[in-house]
This record gives C-alpha cells, structure tokens and sequence, in this order.
C-alpha cells in the first residue's frame, strides 16, 4: 500500500507524492499537483530516476538535479528540496 | 508595431475549447489572442493532478460537468460565466527572452490594466494569479512547445463560486496558506447587466493588449487546418476518457 503526503511549502505550489517502498528504496512514486515542470513530460522522467534509489537526501537531491541539467528542466511551484522534504516524510510513516 | 490575430469565440463545448488552444499552439506561425466562453460549467485540471485528489468525480458526473485535462500545469479550475484568454507567441522578443515567472507577470499586465480600467483594483500575486483584495479573479497556465508559448487564463466575470466549491476538493492546507476565496467582476462592477460585462471585458482586454505590448489586431477565425487539428486533438485528448483521468505525454 502506498504512502501519501501533501506539502504546502512558501512559495510554492501543492504537491502530493504518492510512494512505495522496497527495504529502503523506492519501489514506486508518483508526484502530483498544481506546481508547472517544462518541459511537462521531464515529471515521468524524474519519476522514473528516483525508483531504486536509496532514500538518502543527497542521492536523491543529486539525481534530479542532474537530470534537470542535462535536460533544461524548469520547476515552478516546486523545488528539488520540497520532493526529498516528501520522500523523507513518506519514509518516515513507512 | 507587430500584428496579431485576434480570434472572438462566443460559448463553445469545454473540450473543444482546450483542442482549440491547442491546435493553435501547435500550426500558428503569427501571434495570436483567442477570447471565448463555455457552453456548459467544466472543470479543468492541471497537466500534473490527479483527477481522484481534485474532483468530487461522482458528484461531477451525476450533474454532467465534464473533466478536462489541460496541457498546462497549475491548478483545478471551474469554468463557468467566465471570459477565457489564450495567448500563443512565439518564444521571441520579451516573451523569449523572460523566463517562464517573469513571463507569469508580463502577460498579467494586459489582464490587469484590463481590469483597472473597469473600476476592479486588480494586482499580480505570483506565480499566476491575479487577485482583488487577497482574492483571485484570475489563474493563468502556461506551457511552451514548438518554439511557442501558449498562456491560457481565465477571468471570472458571474461564476457561481458555491457551486464551484461543491465540485472542488480544496486542500485544507492551500485554504490555510494562500487562502482560496475568489471573486467575481459582476461581485465588484455593478450597474452592467451580465452581457454587457462581458463586452466591456473583452473590449477592455484587447485595448489593454494592443496599448502594452504595441499590437494591432487583426481578427479572424481559426485556419481550417486549426480546425481539423482541434477536431483531432478533441477526439483523442480532451474528449478521451484516459488522457483526462490519467497523466499521459501530450
């Protein structure tokens, strides 16, 4: 069964993030809200990064902001810090 | 001075109304500003939400108010008694050269000045609304593709916002933060029936266009292969059951 958390950080949008996890990886996630990436299809791409990462904050943190770079990723409404803030969260209810 | 087109559309199906902008984003090669309504009350959800987390779905469907996936992000939004803007502009001059926040904020402007010279105190509240007082009249959604950017927004002019509270599951944390209430035109400008509004707004909104970002305007209505694009786009995006419920690439 998955586990959800919503995040209001300031400044930004609401994002909801819908994970799995395997021992101490993530095994499934899904991030959602009314938060703009561009280009829009990248949030399958980070998605798809993060599964079998471990849920380390700097791992996790370096992997999307690589892909970011590498792509010409722009978040708006939601941060880099805001999807590890709930990956951890998620974790921790885990 | 630049030319643009200027497209009017009266009331259209909500799902023809997303097609369309986005035929439009997709074969325009000039600038081009697209007004319109809504033949029935709608909710569009933004590109990255989950239909389950934004919509009560069941009380959408016994009513008939149809869920549309937009192509932009942002948020939830119903569409009702509402004059509607799309903006497509090549990613070029001032719209090229700003990045996408500062883009929020310049093609506000034209909105607001709108506003402004209709009596509505009207102020940017970034990243894309527009608000009165600490309420939103305005939600503004932008993506950009094929070289173009494509701004979509809404003004609401006599939207039933109870109404639009029973179809909504607004998070108690956004309420919270940012607080959620909206405000209509017809709540602050009296003395204009709902019709008449709606003339004053759209005058108002391609004067504004025109004097801010020295433009003229040429109207004119969708090209046929537009047209033909929009009843493609309808068939297999805004009016497919699995693009609106689930986040497929557009």
């Amino acid at each position: 069964m998955s586990i959800h958390v919503v995040l209001k950080n300031p400044g930004e949008k609401l994002v909801h993030i819908d994970i799995d996890f395997e021992k101490s990886t993530i095994s499934w996630i899904h991030i959602s809200g009314d938060f703009f990436i561009y280009p829009e299809e990248a949030i399958g791409d980070i998605e798809q990064a993060l599964l079998g990462l471990p849920v380390a904050p700097q791992v996790i943190e370096q992997t999307i902001f690589t892909l970011i770079k590498n792509n010409d990723i722009e978040m708006v409404g939601i941060s880099v810090s805001t999807i590890v803030q709930g990956i951890q969260e998620a974790f921790a209810q885990s | 001075m630049n030319t643009w087109r200027l497209i009017i559309h009266n009331a259209c199906a909500p799902s023809w109304n997303m097609a369309v902008d986005s035929a439009i984003l997709r074969l325009t090669k000039i600038p081009t500003l697209r007004l319109y309504r809504w033949s029935t009350p709608a909710i569009t959800i933004g590109y990255f939400q989950d239909i389950e987390k934004e919509v009560h779905i069941e009380l959408c469907k016994k009513d008939d108010i149809p869920v549309i996936r937009r192509l932009t992000g942002g948020g939830a939004v119903f569409h009702h008694e509402e004059l509607t803007y799309s903006m497509v502009h090549p990613l070029q001059g001032p719209f090229g050269k700003s990045s996408i926040t500062h883009s929020y904020a310049l093609i506000a402007q034209p909105l607001i000045h709108a506003l402004r010279s209709m009596g509505v105190d009207a102020q940017y509240r970034p990243i894309n609304d527009i608000i009165v007082g600490n309420r939103k009249i305005s939600g503004n959604a932008q993506t950009r593709k094929e070289g173009k950017l494509l701004q979509h927004g809404t003004i609401l002019v006599a939207t039933d916002t109870e109404k639009m509270l029973q179809y909504l599951t607004i998070d108690p944390k956004k309420i919270k933060q940012e607080g959620n209430p909206v405000i209509t035109l017809s709540e602050i400008v009296k003395g204009l029936s709902k019709e008449s509004m709606f003339e004053q707004l759209i005058k108002a909104v391609t004067s504004s266009f025109k004097e801010l970002f020295a433009v003229n305007f040429e109207e004119a209505d969708i090209t046929l292969q537009e047209n033909d694009m929009a009843i493609e786009l309808e068939r297999s995006y805004f009016s497919n059951e699995q693009w609106n419920c689930r986040r497929l690439s557009p």
